[in-house]
Formats: structure tokens, C-alpha cells, sequence
């Protein structure tokens, strides 16, 4: 404060007009203070706080009426009375104000996102107001010190009124905005308990059971569907490409039409190459093998170009008779997302004895291809929407698991490690001991100062995995009796307690250890005598994927084993026991 | 069929026995049936307008075609300065029509044995050694009839020293020299996609290279000459010797495919709703024209296909070739009600009652009709010709197209347009020479039954010019200025007098004949400009419908997607599901449907518009379970089965790209899109 005035003291060329001021507001604020009482509304009596005389002195100079500080219900007839004093004359130089009143009164009339920005001018207004009122606290004399706390109050509290809810009827790209707004984003802090989310065994006992009460209606669409079949046949014998979108599997309806297109065929029956582009692990290569096993007598090289360029040639001289038929479900899956992918099934399709049906489940998924793909595709689209379920394309369990960053495919969590190391010789056992005691250590020093490398770690949240894990062992009926040794609690009962997201940040550290740093300490202990022999042991790791590597930001390679970091801790305990 | 599921590719084997008895060949009935004659008709129409298109496209750059083969072919003497032979191939904003002018280029030149031609793309190299690789490998490649030669060359290589590294221009220097090519073309087709120093790097090598390999580079340049200029740093710049070429534009391809597509003896019209359309789709896409005649041939399919009536066009139709059920169609179509009508109007109920009972004699009746409707549909055609060259000669401005006046005519707009007015009154006031000029152009275009008028006309200012001696071109009396002023000074006294000027007797005569002329031509445009869909049986020979064209080539996945979630009744047509959202019949209601016994995913999207960026499954659970279970209280079974509708529905979102992992807090999602964006 004495520093403020202090500031004051030195832009103000003469400090006693201020209190000249002063002394005149205190006379007047009791004045006024009666029909603040008289009107009972709380907006009424922020009004006249809004009004004190600094920043009205500040408004009024340019402009008489109090309109452009928004709905000020009561005017004091004190106003008038202040408005002469110097500090109006000092305020009034400011460019910054005027040109806020200038946009203040233009928005005025706006509705909420307007107001917001009122807020904005008006805190920036307040600032000199604000000083004034620290003042007036400060000073005795003045009436109750609650008065100011609500006037710094106010825009918080009309704030905290405004609903996370968006207001109805908002254009998509409005609320797009209000809903990626900083700071507008109020999720709870609620978590998932694991225990609600199914395995394997009960997803499918449900799903089985389940009755879907618009099976009709979904049979209903496909009959829908199934009408269509003689005119995509035409289709395709024009030398047009199918592709189909919609929400819902169209696996089943394009099987529907292979068989169709089987039994329709006249004389020789087609040729049709089924390509599952969902299967994990699925490449270019997969599918060109499989169009070269229809035409006999080929012998194709290694790389998927060159298996690309032979076909070609051999279809140049060769063309098969009816013509072959691709039918590839979900093109637009990740496995065939690659640019290149895309660009040879095109250049594969654009032959005209191949036709290809194919389905698209994404809804962007024109955007995979430029101009000149797209030409050589030649799709023909269609709206096959089927509302079935993607039964065969989605592994939900594991999908939601991912999604939610609980467990992975890999050997279940702790437990499952520790079986691997059983089976493990010794010095195995001690470089995954040192390794983890590495990760550890180093977790505990850079606590402070963490930052997630890549996104592909998914090591953060051990209460998570730690559950995720024990579901697995239950279910794998293998639970070790030392953890119950180590007398911690039952996961499932910990699992609900409100903690678990405030010890989320500290194990989310879990960075890798150096390549390098780790080679030497093996070595000192012994584990191994060569970096042939490390890297044996860590191949073994890594084929269990009980070990990530990834390079860091320098580009050293790092080693992290992905767990939690209290499983990381029971897992040492449990080594060193050994 | 089941078991192979989660196989990765295999070939397809019929679920049904081997003999097939699952399943037989269902022979198509109802209207379906005329399909194979249809099948043909198409086939018949199609060929007969692809080739016409074929014969548009293979003349529309042969010139530009020519010109570059006379450059390659001339090169080889005139390479020897050390400076790269460059052709520049200026193909204006159309990037699409480049590829044709390159691919027909390439068959060219595959022709000459001492040649190479290299196409290479922007994509295929990202640095000078890919480029080099790529480069190289196929200039060694594509001599397919040479694959043992090139394995000589191998062993060659292996013999002389040390193995050169597959992207030493070495290689190909010996390769040109084996084979005795005396010409590599290297053709950069999308030179504003290549980046920019490795566009300089290579041009320099090409310059160092230019004494032992005979290089010639072809450019395809979408932008300007200036901007390849000023992309290329001067070293480049200098080692290049270009030639500028030019090929047609776009916007003139399009017209000229146009005309083929649509003209005099087309069997089948599109409308004037699906030519905008289309056309505008290509002018303001980039694509080819092979999207044009894509969408031709679909328009085409469509319409035989869908159209059962489409059998009548077959030229020879008997009878006995059309099942019954297609003259009940035509009782049915709105044209034949409309012209029963107006039959009765005009008191023929007898043939009304014969056309509505007799099947042989609708048949004949309307095979008959066919045939004077579709002369009729020619001369509007050939009558938006008359126009079209009529301002063009007269270059009236705005200079309209072909393509536009051809819409206007099909959609019936073109007899009261301002277009039309504007002409006629040129018409009215042009000169001899031009008339002539006109006539000259019209004559030819005109039906038989008016060409004697026409020629009359002719023959009038014929004599009318051999009376005259001046010369001069006659004017019509009303290019004359009407009135004039003229200031006389007489005595001190100024006399304004207003006078017509004297008309002489030979533009009287001449004004007689533009007259003539004139009405004679808006006779025949307000005979022939008739609105086609006011014909008989239009159905049959006009296609307008835009809706097949735009869902099939410019589809909406993702409004389909949205609109699948967000209404699945508009899908499924249940009753349960569309009650609330049908009773509010307005869009902005179609967010606030939840309903239990909408499909899970659809529940799941629904919450999903509703929340924000980030989506906390917990709460999203909760929500869900709520909204499934429809408010009552759920048991645990009830609750485990939610639950595994809830995850199939969020594995659902997820595998659709609706939502994402995210990191910033626990058990949270992250929104990816918006509806309606």
C-alpha cells in the first residue's frame, strides 16, 4: 500500500486533490446510503459501489451519462459533485480508458460473451478504482470494509453463475469455441472404478445375452440394403469402385453381396479376394499375396513396389477373365492408413479387371486421399448405414482399456513379470532388478520437475494398472502370497478411496533409465561381461514387453519398464527376497 | 464364412454347397424385367457418346501434342551449348488436365526405341538421392522388351570395376550408351509440388550430366512461368534452355466435352438442373475430365437402370418385347395424364379410351409420339445452337457460353430471358455485312420446313446489293440515330430544328429485310424453345435428377454418421426411438432426444454433443446408466449389462475417431469432433 501512494505520489504532480476528493466522497457516501437501503437488490447497491467517484470521474468527463458502465440502476445525486476534481482531468489523459469506454459502449448491448469482455474492461477499469478502495479500507473513516470485498467480489460472483451447461441453440462452431474456451472446461474429478469395467469373459457372457430390441428394425435396413445389390453389380461391371459408409458394421452386408454377386454370375464364377483390413498387423504386402494367389504362376519379389509393379504387368497380359473383385472391410483402419498403402491399393484398383468394393467406418475418412488418388480409386459412394455392431472389428474390452489408459496388451502387470522372471536364469533376474531400481531412483529424483516424454508411454497411472493387474491375476488364479506379505491393503477396497487421484502426478514420472548408464551398472554387477549378452537378456525383456525403449529428446536411447510405481516397488521387494 | 472372420485376406469361397443350391439366380420380375433389354440400350447409348467424347478429347491438344513431339524430335542437335533442353508445359489453374497431355505424350514417345521417358512425381522423392534412386531405376526399368539385356548390363557393371551406388548418374550414363538412346525425358508433372532446392539441385546435376546423358525436361506448370523462375535459384535457372507451350484450358475442355456429350442426336437429354450441376462440380473442384464423363456414364446408368420406360427408346421395339406391366407405368406417369387430358380438352375421348384400355394402341401412340417428341427436343438443342452462334458473331457481352445457353434452353427459362431480348434487338440493327455474316452461319443450322425463308432472305439482299453501287454496307433504319438536332445559323439567328435523317431507299428496303429477318427467327424460337418436361412422355428421353449424381459422387459420410446417431429412427424407422424426435419435426430439437430406447452408441453420442472438450468417463457412465435405464432402478444384472453396452459404445466412439486418450486427467476422454463442423 505505502508503496502504491508512493507510486501515486510521484505521477501526481500535486498528491492533495485526492484527498480534497476524498473528503468530499466521505461526506456524500452517507447520503446516498439510504436509498441504497431503500432499494433492497443487491445489483443496486453494487451500482452505486461501481460508482465510485474515481472511475466515475473517469467516464463522465467523456461521457455525462453512466451508461456506458453498464446497468447502473441508481445514480447518486452526488455524482455531479465529484465530477470536477483533478483526478478526473488525470484519468481522462489515459488513451488505454478512453479507448476502452470507446469499446465498452459499443458492446454494451451485446449479450453474454459481451459481457464477459465488459468484465475483462471493467477489472482493467477497476484496477485505479481498486486502489482507491485498498485506500478507503485502509482509512478508518470509511463505512464498513466489507463494502470493498464485495466490490472485488461482484465479477466473481456473476462469474461463478454462469452454467457449464451451453446455452441451447448455439451453431456448431460456437460451440466448438465455448466449449474449448480456456478454463471452461469443468470436468469432475470423478474416476472409473475398475472393478466396474468388464473383462473379456463377462463383456461377452453380456453382450451374448444381450436382446437388442431393434433387431427388427436393424433386419429391416439390411432388406434395405439387399435391394440395391443388382444395381451395385452394375456398378462395378461399368468399372466403378463401391464405397460403402455409415455408421454400423457392413462386414456382414458386404459378405451378403459377395454371395449375391456369386450366385448371380452367369457363367464363370468371380474371383473375390476378402481383405479383413482390421486384422492387427495387416499390410499391403498381406493383400497383394492374396491377389497374386487368384492369378497362378507368379513368383513375386520381396518388396511390396515391386510385387505392385509385377502384378501390374501381369494383369497387363493376362487380364482374368471375370474380373476380380476386392472386397476390403475397413479401409479406412489404421493398419491402411499409411499414404503409401492407400496410394498402391489405388494404383492396384485403378486396372480395369480389378473392381473394389470396400467400407468406411470413420466419418473423415475422404480426407485420406488427394485428388489423384481419388480419381484412380473411382468410388462410387454409398450410404450403407447398418446400425449393426462392429461385433469382429473392435476388441471393445481392449479398446476401452486403452482408451481409459489401463491395461495393455502385455503380460499381466506385475504378476505376469514376476511368472516371466521365474522362468528367467539369474542374471536376467538381476538386470530387471537393477533396471527397476534404476527407475526407480531416478523417479525420485526428478519428482519435482517432470515432464511426460511421448505419448506412448502409459506408465502414469499406477493405481490403475495396480488394479487392472489384479483383476488379471485373479483371473489368471495366480496371486502371489508375497504381496500379502507386504501387508498392502486389498486394491479393490483402496481402489474407491478419494486419494488416488492426488498420488496420480508423483507416478507419472516413471522415465526411462539410460541405455548406457544401465549397460555399466549390469557389468559392475556382474550380469553380463559383453553388450552382446545385454542386449540377449533385454531382447528377452522386450519380447514380453516387459520393457520399453524410446529415445528421449537428446535421442539417447532410454529403457523404462511400463508399471505404476508402487507395483515397480513390490516387484524389487519381491526380487530382492529371491 | 464365419471362421475366417479374423483372417487377414483369403479368397472368397460361396457359403452354399459347390452346386449351388442355396442360392439361385433370381431372374429379375416386375418392371425389372425389360433390365438385359435396357442393359443393351444403355450399352448402345453410352458407346455411341463415349466415342464421341474420345474423338473431343484425343483432337483438344493434339497441336500442343505435336509441338512437343517436334521439339523432342529436333533436340538432339540442338542440345550442345551446355544448357538443359526445357520444355515448359503451361496448363493454366487446371492441374488435371496435364496428366492427359503427359500420358498421351508417354505412349508417343514410347514409340521411338532411342527415347526414355521418365514421368517422375513430387510424392515419389523427398531428397536428391531418392530422386536419383527413383530416376534411375526406372529409366533402367521400363524398357520391359530389354529384361535380359538389363541383367548383361548388371554383370557388365560387375566386370568393369568397382559397383557403382544405384544413385550414381553413372549407371545411367552407361545404360544410354549401351542402348544407344540419344534422349532421357524427365517430365516433372506437378513442378510447383517439388520442392524447391532439390527442384535446383537436380536441374544443376542435369547441367553437369547434360554432355554425356542427352537430358530433356519437361515441366508441367499449374501456376506461371515467373513463379518456376523465381523458385529456382539463378545457378538453375541458367543451366536451363526452355520453350514455352501451351495446351487448352480446362474451362474450354469442359465446354467442348459438353457439346459432344450433349447434341443433336443424343438419344437421351439431361436436364438443365443435372448439367449445372455437374459442371459446376468440375469447375470448381480440380479433377479431370474423366470425373466429367464419370458422371455422364453414371447419369446414363442411372437412368436405364432406374427407368423401366427407358425400353421404349430401343430403336425397333416390337410389341411383344414390352411386358405389361410397363404400359400400366406409362398410365401412370404424370406427362401422359397431363396430355390425356389435354386430348380430352380437344374432344379425342375416343383415342383417350383406346390409350387407356388398349395396350397395342398406347404402344403405337406412344412409339409414335416418341419420336415427333424427341425431334422436338433436337430443335431446342439445335435452336440453343442458332443462339449461341448468333451472339457469338454478334459478340454480344457478357460473352455466355454454350454450356449456359444449353441449360437455359432444357430448363424451358431460355424463351423470356433478357439473353434472348438482348440479341433479338441487335438483330434488329445490324448492318448488311453482318446479317450476311449471320445468315451465312444460321443457314446451315436451321430445320428444313424454314430453310427457304431463309434462303429468300438471302437472295433479297442479294439483289438489293446488286442494285446499290456504293458498296457500303446497308444500314438498318434503327441503328440510325432517330433524332437530331441540328443548329442552324441564320442571319444572327440560331434555328434548332429536330429531323429525322433522310432513311435512303436502299436501307428502307434493307430495314424491310432485318425485319423479316428478325421475325423470322422469333418465330422459330418461340416455336422451338418449349420447356421439355411439358412433353409427352418426357420421362422416358429426360433425365434431371440431381440427387443419385450428388450422393454418389460428392457422399456426406459424416453428416450420414451424425444424423445416424443423433435420429436413428431416420434409419430404422421404429416408432419407439422417432416419437420424440418426430413430434418436434425441427432440427434443433434433434440434440435433446435421449431416449432409453435409442441404440447404446446412439445414447453415447448423444451425451457426447453435449459435453465438453473433455469427457469424464465416470460421469459419462453414470449418465448413461441413467439414460438406459430409463429412471428406474437398475438391479446388478441390469447394471453389468449397461455396462457392457457402455464399453461396446465407447470402443464404438473411439473406433470411429469421436474421441481420444487423453493425458491431462484421470479416466477422462478427448473430444475430436463436433457435430456439425
Amino acid at each position: 500500500m505505502p508503496k502504491r501512494r508512493a507510486e501515486e505520489a510521484a505521477i501526481d504532480e500535486d498528491p492533495t486533490p485526492r484527498k480534497i476528493r476524498r473528503a468530499t466522497r466521505d461526506d456524500d457516501e452517507p447520503a446516498s446510503s439510504p436509498q441504497v437501503s431503500a432499494a433492497v437488490t443487491p445489483s443496486g447497491r453494487k451500482s452505486i459501489l461501481r460508482g465510485t467517484p474515481s472511475k466515475l470521474n473517469g467516464t463522465a468527463s467523456v461521457e455525462p451519462t453512466p451508461k456506458s458502465l453498464r446497468k447502473v440502476l441508481f445514480t447518486t445525486p452526488a455524482k455531479p459533485a465529484v465530477e470536477e476534481t483533478p483526478t478526473a482531468v488525470r484519468n481522462d489523459r489515459s488513451a488505454r480508458r478512453k479507448s476502452q469506454r470507446i469499446l465498452q459502449s459499443h458492446d454494451e448491448s451485446d449479450d453474454e460473451d459481451a459481457e464477459a469482455d465488459e468484465e475483462i474492461a471493467q477489472q482493467i477499469l477497476d484496477e485505479d478504482a481498486s486502489e482507491d478502495d485498498d485506500e478507503e479500507a485502509a482509512v478508518p473513516i470509511t463505512d464498513t470494509p466489507t463494502k470493498s470485498g464485495k466490490l472485488r467480489g461482484r465479477p466473481k460472483g456473476r462469474r461463478r453463475e454462469r452454467t457449464p451447461s451451453p446455452p441451447p441453440d448455439l451453431p456448431p462452431h460456437e460451440l466448438y469455441f465455448f466449449q474449448n474456451r480456456a478454463g471452461g472446461n469443468k470436468t469432475s474429478a470423478n474416476t472409473l472404478p475398475s472393478h466396474l469395467l468388464l473383462g473379456h469373459d463377462d463383456y461377452f457372457a453380456q453382450i451374448n445375452a444381450y436382446k437388442d430390441p431393434h433387431a427388427a428394425d436393424i433386419k429391416q435396413l439390411k432388406h434395405l440394403h439387399y435391394r440395391s445389390f443388382d444395381q451395385w453389380i452394375f456398378e462395378l461391371e461399368e468399372g466403378f469402385n463401391i464405397c460403402l459408409y455409415g455408421y454400423g458394421s457392413k462386414r456382414e452386408l458386404v459378405m451378403e453381396f459377395a454371395e449375391h454377386m456369386y450366385a448371380q454370375a452367369e457363367c464363370e464364377k468371380p474371383s473375390i479376394v476378402v481383405v479383413n483390413g482390421y486384422t492387427p498387423g495387416l499390410t499391403i504386402r498381406d493383400i497383394l499375396v492374396a491377389v497374386s494367389k487368384v492369378m497362378t504362376g507368379l513368383k513375386l519379389p520381396a518388396q511390396p513396389g515391386a510385387m505392385l509393379d509385377m502384378l501390374m504387368s501381369k494383369l497387363e497380359d493376362t487380364a482374368p477373365t471375370p474380373p476380380l473383385t476386392l472386397i476390403i472391410h475397413s479401409l479406412d483402419h489404421a493398419n491402411l492408413r499409411k499414404g503409401n498403402t492407400q496410394a498402391m491399393l489405388a494404383r492396384l484398383v485403378t486396372h480395369s479387371s480389378i473392381s473394389l468394393i470396400a467400407t468406411c467406418d470413420t466419418p473423415n475418412f475422404p480426407l485420406l486421399w488427394d485428388v489423384s488418388i481419388t480419381r484412380q480409386l473411382g468410388f462410387l459412394y454409398h450410404d450403407a448405414t447398418t446400425f449393426q455392431p462392429y461385433r469382429v472389428e473392435i476388441d471393445v474390452v481392449e479398446e476401452v482399456n486403452a482408451l481409459l489408459g489401463r491395461s495393455r496388451r502385455r503380460l499381466g502387470g506385475k504378476d505376469g513379470v514376476a511368472y516371466v522372471l521365474k522362468s528367467l536364469p539369474e542374471n536376467a533376474r538381476d538386470l530387471f532388478r537393477i533396471l527397476v531400481e534404476e527407475q526407480l531412483a531416478l523417479a525420485d529424483s526428478s519428482e519435482p520437475s517432470t515432464t511426460l516424454g511421448d505419448a506412448t508411454a502409459d506408465s502414469e497411472d499406477d493405481d490403475d494398472l495396480l488394479g487392472a493387474s489384479d483383476d488379471e491375476a485373479a483371473l489368471a488364479g495366480q496371486d502371489t502370497p508375497s504381496r500379502r506379505v507386504r501387508g498392502r491393503g486389498r486394491p479393490a477396497k483402496r481402489k474407491a478411496t478419494p486419494s488416488r487421484p492426488i498420488a496420480r502426478p508423483s507416478a507419472s514420472a516413471m522415465e526411462g533409465v539410460e541405455y548406457r548408464a544401465l549397460y555399466l551398472k549390469a557389468v559392475e554387477a556382474f550380469v553380463c561381461t559383453s553388450e552382446l549378452a545385454f542386449r540377449t537378456l533385454l531382447k528377452e525383456f522386450h519380447d514380453h514387453a516387459m520393457v520399453e525403449s524410446r529415445r528421449d529428446a537428446a535421442g539417447t536411447e532410454r529403457l523404462g519398464v511400463p508399471m505404476g510405481r508402487e507395483e515397480l516397488e513390490a516387484l524389487v521387494g519381491e526380487l530382492m527376497k529371491k | 464364412m464365419s471362421d475366417r472372420q479374423y483372417e487377414a485376406c483369403y479368397t472368397f469361397e460361396a457359403k452354399g454347397t459347390p452346386q449351388g443350391t442355396k442360392r439361385k439366380r433370381a431372374d429379375p420380375v416386375g418392371l425389372h424385367a425389360s433390365w438385359k433389354r435396357r442393359r443393351t440400350l444403355f450399352e448402345q447409348v453410352w458407346s455411341s457418346q463415349k466415342q464421341k467424347i474420345e474423338e473431343v478429347l484425343s483432337t483438344i491438344n493434339a497441336s500442343t501434342l505435336q509441338d512437343l513431339l517436334n521439339y523432342l524430335n529436333a533436340r538432339p542437335e540442338g542440345a550442345r551449348r551446355n544448357r538443359l533442353p526445357t520444355g515448359l508445359v503451361l496448363s493454366g489453374s487446371a492441374s488435371a488436365t496435364y496428366g492427359s497431355v503427359f500420358a498421351r505424350l508417354s505412349s508417343l514417345v514410347a514409340s521411338f526405341p532411342d527415347k526414355i521417358y521418365i514421368p517422375v512425381k513430387a510424392a515419389t522423392a523427398t531428397n536428391l538421392k531418392g530422386f536419383l534412386k527413383c530416376l534411375i531405376t526406372s529409366a533402367t526399368n521400363n524398357d520391359s522388351s530389354n529384361a535380359d539385356g538389363s541383367d548383361d548390363e548388371k554383370s557388365g557393371l560387375g566386370r568393369k570395376g568397382p559397383r557403382l551406388l544405384n544413385y550414381d548418374l553413372q549407371n545411367l550414363s552407361e545404360y544410354v550408351q549401351k542402348n544407344g538412346i540419344n534422349q532421357v525425358v524427365v517430365v516433372f508433372q506437378d513442378s510447383e509440388a517439388f520442392d524447391t532446392n532439390l527442384l535446383a539441385e537436380v536441374i544443376k546435376i542435369f547441367g553437369c550430366w547434360i554432355d554425356r546423358i542427352p537430358f530433356v525436361c519437361l515441366f508441367g506448370i499449374a501456376t506461371s512461368i515467373d513463379n518456376l523462375q523465381q523458385r529456382l535459384p539463378r545457378a538453375a535457372v541458367r543451366c536451363l534452355d526452355g520453350q514455352l507451350f501451351n495446351t487448352v484450358r480446362a474451362d474450354e475442355v469442359l465446354e467442348q466435352v459438353f457439346r459432344a456429350a450433349h447434341s443433336f442426336d443424343t438419344q437421351l437429354w439431361f436436364g438443365s438442373g443435372l448439367w449445372n450441376t455437374m459442371l459446376e462440380r468440375q469447375r470448381n473442384h480440380l479433377g479431370g475430365i474423366d470425373a466429367f464423363t464419370d458422371a455422364l456414364l453414371y447419369a446414363s446408368m442411372s437412368h436405364f437402370f432406374a427407368n423401366s420406360l427407358t425400353l421404349f427408346l430401343s430403336e425397333g421395339l416390337s410389341f411383344k418385347d414390352v411386358p405389361n406391366d410397363h404400359f400400366e407405368a406409362v398410365r401412370n406417369l404424370g406427362s401422359f395424364q397431363t396430355h390425356v387430358r389435354r386430348l380430352l380438352d380437344s374432344g379425342k375421348a375416343q383415342l383417350v379410351h383406346s390409350l387407356l384400355h388398349s395396350n397395342t394402341s398406347l404402344f403405337d401412340y406412344s412409339m409414335k409420339q416418341l419420336t415427333s417428341e424427341r425431334h422436338r427436343m433436337r430443335s431446342l438443342t439445335q435452336c440453343a445452337v442458332i443462339i449461341h452462334t448468333l451472339r457469338s458473331r454478334l459478340a454480344i457481352t457478357p460473352a455466355t457460353s454454350y454450356s449456359a445457353i444449353q441449360c437455359g434452353a432444357l430448363a424451358g427459362t431460355l424463351r423470356d430471358s433478357p439473353l434472348l431480348r438482348i440479341l433479338m434487338a441487335t438483330i434488329k440493327r445490324c448492318p448488311s455485312n453482318v446479317l450476311e455474316d449471320l445468315l451465312a452461319h444460321v443457314q446451315p443450322l436451321v430445320p428444313d420446313s424454314q430453310a427457304v425463308d431463309f434462303s429468300a432472305i438471302v437472295d433479297d439482299i442479294q439483289t438489293l446489293r446488286k442494285a446499290d453501287i456504293s458498296g457500303a454496307p446497308f444500314r438498318s433504319t434503327l441503328d440510325t440515330p432517330s433524332m437530331a438536332l441540328h443548329t442552324t445559323m441564320m442571319a444572327q439567328k440560331v434555328t434548332l430544328s429536330k429531323s429525322k435523317p433522310a432513311i435512303l431507299p436502299r436501307d428502307a428496303a434493307y430495314s424491310d429485310i432485318v425485319q423479316r429477318f428478325h421475325d423470322l427467327l422469333a418465330g422459330h424460337f418461340t416455336q422451338t424453345l418449349i420447356d421439355p418436361r411439358s412433353l409427352f412422355l418426357n420421362e422416358v428421353f429426360f433425365y434431371d435428377l440431381k440427387s443419385p449424381y450428388r450422393e454418389v459422387f460428392m457422399p456426406k459420410p459424416r453428416a450420414a454418421i451424425e444424423r445416424a446417431l443423433s435420429n436413428p429412427a431416420d434409419y430404422l424407422g421404429c416408432s419407439c426411438c422417432g416419437a420424440s424426435g418426430q413430434s418436434s419435426d425441427g432440427k434443433e430439437n434433434d440434440d435433446v432426444t435421449l431416449a432409453p430406447s435409442h441404440p447404446s452408441t446412439a445414447i453415447m453420442y448423444q451425451l457426447y454433443v453435449q459435453s465438453g472438450a473433455l469427457i469424464n468417463v465416470a460421469d459419462l457412465w453414470s449418465a448413461f446408466n441413467a439414460v438406459s435405464s430409463g429412471g428406474e432402478d437398475m438391479d446388478e444384472d441390469g447394471e453389468r449389462m449397461n455396462m457392457a453396452l457402455f464399453q461396446r459404445a465407447l470402443a464404438e466412439l473411439r473406433y470411429m475417431g469421436l474421441i481420444k486418450p487423453t493425458r491431462k486427467k484421470a479416466d477422462c476422454v478427448a473430444k475430436v469432433l463436433w457435430k456439425g463442423l
